[in-house]
């Protein structure tokens, strides 16, 4: 099941938080931060490499979501909306600085379960493939393999096209696989 | 082609294996929610604000209207001030005074 289905299916949906913080209950506000803040920061975190900065991000983008809940019109679900606006913050973030990797062991890497088809030297190229990619390449990694998004929602959320969005991951696929055999 | 989609499939699967999911740092929620409520809360200060500012303009301009309804009706060769007129101004910007002053006072206490 995607994230957003499970949003739709949880009581209250995404959708009725939003209603009930625009008519004045902004602790409700805290819903939506607990269901969405770990997939903003693991999506900030992707693009920017940097703790603090990610964390920097997922702030803004709440903040800004809170400030602007009475422009969402529902035209999109939340999660998107709110992606959206992280996803221009963080790039916007990697256009201001150069960024160094700061590895917090606040934010350590979730334990991965074991793939038996991969040994560790595949997996460990393929993480320095990942590393090597742009900023907006590595968000459309996140977007497309880890939060399993539809190529509809990532072209909302990056606001490209369709076929723009398809057309980058083939690209993005091709280059990983040039990066891996250069290793 | 067949040989092809199985290896577009096993790259797909190496990128999910290698990319990390991070853990949330502890606190990032509890943060995000104290600016959310400092937002709020300068939200409604520039919102009292431009109240009281239009609160103001509107007490400015009830005192101009009293003087010069006063200004017309006074007589400066006889020095004769005719009472009714002007009291009737007074006493419509004494009740809107009080009335301004009492949402001002509101307008505070809700900050």
């Amino acid at each position: 099941m995607r994230p957003d289905d499970a949003n739709e299916m949880e009581s209250p949906t995404d959708m009725e938080i939003v209603r009930s913080v625009a008519a004045g209950d902004t602790e409700a506000f805290g819903l939506l931060v607990e269901r969405h803040s770990a997939r903003l920061y693991n999506l900030a975190f992707g693009m920017l490499h940097d703790a603090q900065c990610a964390e920097d991000v997922v702030q803004e983008a709440f903040v800004r979501a809170y400030e602007h809940l009475d422009g969402f019109r529902g035209a999109c679900s939340f999660a998107t909306w709110l992606y959206r606006i992280a996803y221009n913050r963080a790039l916007r973030e990697c256009g201001r600085r150069r960024f160094g990797r700061i590895e917090d062991p606040a934010c350590r890497a979730l334990p991965e379960e074991p793939d038996a088809r991969y040994d560790e030297e595949t997996v460990a190229r393929m993480r320095q493939a990942l590393e090597r990619l742009k900023a907006d390449e590595r968000a459309l990694v996140t977007l497309f393999y880890d939060e399993e998004r539809s190529v509809a929602e990532i072209a909302a959320i990056t606001e490209l096209s369709e076929s723009n969005v398809k057309v980058k991951l083939h690209r993005i696929r091709r280059r990983i696989r040039e990066l891996m055999e250069e290793e | 082609m067949e040989k092809r989609l199985e290896e577009e499939r096993n790259l797909d699967a190496l990128i999910r294996t290698a990319s990390p999911r991070r853990t949330l740092p502890a606190g990032l929620n509890t943060r995000i929610m104290a600016q959310v409520a400092r937002s709020e809360r300068r939200r409604r200060e520039r919102r009292a604000i431009v109240q009281m500012a239009g609160y103001c303009l509107e007490l400015s301009a009830l005192m101009v209207l009293v003087i010069f309804v006063g200004m017309r009706n006074f007589d400066a060769w006889s020095l004769d001030l005719p009472i009714m007129p002007f009291l009737l101004v007074g006493c419509m910007g004494g009740v809107v005074l009080t009335a301004g002053g009492d949402r001002m006072n509101e307008l505070l206490r809700n900050l």
